[in-house]
């Protein structure tokens, strides 16, 4: 289960991240991300659908204004600068970290409205895992962890497959149900993680993550049929070395990732072919100055080429950025400053400040407020597709203030979060008169703000445990400048960008037995076509926990949207109605 | 001999203020069977009979705008990659040429006369009918998800006479599903004559095509539509306008003439043969010098003048 917690890490400055245990028994049945963030988080996810791409909004940003890593490697696509999280499936990691708020200063360039964070750990025990899960859209996903550990040499093996036809019945607007079609997916994966110490306190470290998908392109609602199929296939590897000293610490990485995407699409002869590379490299140092200071110095290479028919040829960009922040604590204050200066090989460059202040009132309050300038450098699509790419594009900035009180007593939290943000220079794909195609250009500035409540309390009655968990996110994104291609008014709230979002979770065990309810409320957002009504969504999950032969042994039964709510996040992209899961899980 | 008659009779006929029934049916340009010309050459249309049919052609990235001329058949594939073909698998009348028109806001036809049109032949682009009959990824399936949505792409024509919009306009549906009973829903899949003798006299006409799918990023229905034989008549010289801004001596000639611009907010000159192709892109900062044209067969040409408040002014000449 989600875990809110104060952190002590020092890049988890900022008090509402949020850490989820992706090795929960309950949380790992689940195909992708996309259902996880749903769940356990406030966060919206953009969806085309069951089994089709997503992605993810934090505070009013687009999705290529968060980065996602894994093992601290942005893996954000160079091309179109957002990541697809329904290719992230929850079953290869072991912990999902959420942080919100900018974080450009910390995380670099796109980390605008926040960084989502994939985590494997090194195993310190033996162990194996096996899950398994089908459900009623033709699921079938078996993935399995095998952990071991010796004195020198410690990892695991992770490995995934997944089956997913994606037949899902859905609603139409006369009522009329109808069959999702040409909607299977298929994922294979291998998540290595192998850990050598060295010494004590020195510990070479490999990563590696193969993973193939294929899915097929269903039609929209409107749409006769398809026949359209995308492949994604990535390899990734980091090589990270760590060192512990008396007063320091080195921690240097070093990675390299190749990424294909082909889509094809017979009824109009498209076969796109894109191939992305990327040299990452980052060295840090952590240097404890006194028992109250410590201070961060740190470099990042990041070398990224993108290959596709729509650029002229393959084109490359480098970035290369300097951070240092430092860290001081006198009594119950805590003071964060941070400054990156990251400069890229076609010379923009950005300096990015921060200043993040932390005031511990008593045991139970923490306040924060921070200050931040905010940047995004221009993917490769947006200077280099033809046609279309402008390379005299500025990066979007602008700064963030935000303010978070966290409230924690014995068995409740209660936190809330304030923010402000503007972004200038804002890139959206515009049709200037007397032009004939679209194109990338500096079109708005964008203001952002709203409040961010999350409440979690735990009750203990004997056998029975009851935890309530709710959170309410009011999100007014607005653009500020109109515009006539695409029309824009301005006032007008992004697209795809709801004001409220709220969730109530109860969860009750007693024994071995465990009950949840899920519930979500969406509010209507602003299409690209016409406004998507709100919707409320209702999950339930009962689960069963035993010991067998000295194994741990869990079912779980798990209907989702069980009024079987008619509803769209994209227009025309169907949603699933009533479906149904089941998972089994044992440990050895 | 006979090529100077030839000559003499176009003189004849140039020189008549008032000429009938003309019909621009594109088979002049002699095109083969699935190809076409959308402005790559970079000669900003294409002239058939007396009419001009701007196109814009941008060359970093391959993208058209206006009219191009097309000869493609392909009637059953679907999407961008078949973007000039007519639905009825080839021009009007079973003939092989017609023009296709892809509308980034509007697209016009000027002339060198003042001209009533008559009668012209519309039928749906390939890329536009498969889209509204099964939908795609960014447009609908014409009656929605349902059947049942009151759907349509609309062809408007409207004249224009010395740059004024005339009152008069000539609406066309090429996709039509408003109709109470769905049984009358239709995609025009063939070519259909439209009247125009309501619009009148005029220089230009001006296409726009509205549908009923839109968003914020613009109309979703792939906004292209096909024409063949357009007739026209009462041709009234237009060339007192355009000496107004320019002027063109001595004219016929054999070696050289001189182009003098009347006004200054030029934005591109060009010469055409009678087939529409360029022969010449002409230095606009050089009014007043003079052109040399021994180069070019005997022959009709036109001077062609873009202003930068999108008229179009031509001039024709002569080579003897």
């Amino acid at each position: 289960m989600s875990i809110i917690t104060i952190d002590g890490q020092l890049d988890d400055i900022a008090l509402n991240d949020q850490h989820i245990d992706l090795t929960d028994t309950l949380i790992s049945y689940h195909t992708d991300l996309t259902d996880i963030l749903r769940r356990e988080s406030q966060l919206y996810i953009k969806s085309y659908g069951a089994g089709s791409s997503s992605t993810l909004s934090i505070r009013g940003g687009t999705a290529n204004q968060t980065v996602i890593r894994w093992q601290d490697i942005p893996v954000n696509n160079p091309m179109l600068g957002l990541s697809d999280i329904s290719l992230l499936s929850a079953g290869l990691f072991d912990q999902l970290s959420v942080s919100r708020g900018g974080g450009s200063s910390a995380y670099g360039n796109g980390a605008i409205t926040g960084v989502l964070d994939l985590k494997n750990h090194v195993s310190r025990r033996n162990s194996l895992s096996v899950h398994t899960t089908i459900g009623s859209m033709g699921q079938k996903q078996a993935n399995a962890t095998l952990s071991y550990n010796n004195k020198k040499l410690s990892g695991s093996t992770k490995i995934l497959y997944m089956k997913n036809k994606n037949n899902f019945r859905y609603r139409l607007s006369n009522g009329d149900l109808r069959n999702n079609s040409h909607a299977a997916s298929s994922s294979k994966a291998l998540l290595q993680t192998l850990s050598y110490a060295i010494e004590a306190d020195k510990v070479l470290r490999y990563d590696f993550w193969i993973q193939d998908t294929y899915r097929e392109i269903p039609p929209t609602t409107t749409q006769t049929r398809s026949e359209a199929t995308q492949s994604d296939a990535l390899y990734r590897h980091v090589l990270n070395y760590k060192q512990q000293m008396h007063r320091w610490q080195l921690n240097s990485s070093v990675a390299y990732f190749r990424e294909s995407n082909a889509y094809s699409d017979p009824q109009i002869l498209i076969d796109n072919n894109n191939v992305i590379d990327r040299i990452y490299h980052k060295t840090e140092a952590i240097i404890s100055l006194s028992d109250t200071e410590l201070l961060t110095l740190s470099y990042d290479l990041n070398h990224v080429t993108g290959q596709t028919e729509a650029y002229s040829n393959s084109q490359s960009i480098s970035y290369h950025s300097l951070y240092t922040k430092l860290q001081k604590k006198w009594r119950t204050h805590t003071v964060y400053v941070g400054l990156r200066n990251e400069i890229s090989s076609l010379g923009q460059h950005f300096a990015s400040p921060s200043i993040d202040y932390n005031y511990s009132v008593s045991q139970s309050l923490v306040l924060s407020a921070k200050i931040s300038r905010e940047y995004r450098f221009p993917t490769l699509n947006e200077l280099h597709w033809q046609p279309g790419g402008n390379l005299d594009l500025l990066p979007e900035q602008g700064w963030n203030q935000e303010v978070s009180a966290t409230y924690h007593k014995k068995n409740s939290k209660l936190s809330l979060a304030s923010y402000h943000r503007v972004i200038n220079d804002w890139i959206l794909w515009g049709l200037p008169d007397n032009t004939n195609f679209w194109a990338a250009y500096n079109l708005s500035k964008v203001r952002s703000y709203g409040i961010e409540l999350n409440y979690n309390h735990r009750i203990s009655i004997a056998n029975w445990q009851i935890e309530i968990d709710g959170g309410y996110n009011h999100t007014v994104s607005k653009n500020l400048k109109s515009s006539a291609n695409p029309r824009i008014n301005k006032g007008d709230q992004l697209f795809y960008t709801p004001i409220h979002i709220a969730t109530l979770n109860l969860n009750n065990s007693y024994r071995n037995w465990q009950w949840n309810i899920y519930n979500r409320y969406t509010s209507s957002t602003a299409g690209v076509i016409s406004e998507l009504p709100g919707y409320l969504l209702v999950s339930t999950e009962l689960s069963y926990r035993m010991m067998l032969w000295e194994q741990s042994v869990s079912l779980s039964f798990v209907i989702e949207n069980i009024t079987d709510r008619s509803y769209r996040v994209i227009e025309r992209r169907p949603m699933p109605g009533r479906n149904y899961f089941i998972h089994f899980n044992i440990r050895l | 001999m006979i090529r100077t008659l030839l000559l003499a009779c176009t003189v004849i006929i140039i020189t008549i203020p008032q000429v009938d029934g003309q019909q621009a049916d594109f088979e002049s340009f002699d095109l083969e069977v699935d190809t076409f010309l959308n402005g790559s050459d970079g000669g900003g249309g294409f002239r058939e009979e007396d009419l001009f049919f701007p196109n814009t052609y941008e060359d970093t990235f391959g993208s058209w705008s206006g009219w191009s001329i097309s000869t493609d058949t392909d009637v059953t594939t679907a999407g961008f990659t078949n973007q000039y073909a007519s639905i009825a698998g080839g021009g009007a009348d079973g003939s092989q040429h017609y023009a296709t028109s892809f509308v980034s806001g509007s697209t016009r036809i000027t002339a060198v006369f003042r001209f009533a049109p008559e009668v012209l032949s519309v039928s749906n682009n390939t890329y536009a009918f498969l889209s509204m009959r099964d939908g795609d990824s960014f447009a609908k399936k014409f009656g929605g998800e349902t059947g049942e949505d009151p759907d349509f792409f609309l062809l408007t024509i409207k004249g224009y006479r010395d740059g004024q919009l005339q009152s008069d306009s000539v609406d066309h549906y090429l996709a039509d599903f408003r109709f109470a009973d769905n049984s009358q829903d239709y995609i025009q899949d063939d070519w259909m004559n439209v009247d125009l003798t309501a619009i009148g006299f005029v220089d230009s006409l001006e296409f726009t095509l509205t549908s009923s799918d839109n968003g914020a990023f613009g109309m979703n229905t792939p906004a292209y539509f096909c024409i063949d034989n357009f007739s026209f008549g009462n041709l009234i010289s237009t060339e007192e306008i355009a000496s107004e801004v320019i002027r063109v001596f001595p004219n016929p000639s054999s070696d050289y003439v001189y182009i003098d611009l009347k006004i200054t907010s030029v934005s591109q000159v060009i010469m055409t043969n009678s087939c529409g192709q360029v022969c010449e892109e002409i230095d606009i900062y050089n009014s007043g010098e003079k052109l040399d044209i021994r180069h070019l067969n005997n022959g009709v040409y036109f001077i062609t003048v873009f202003t930068n408040d999108n008229k179009v002014y031509t001039h024709r000449i002569i080579k003897q």
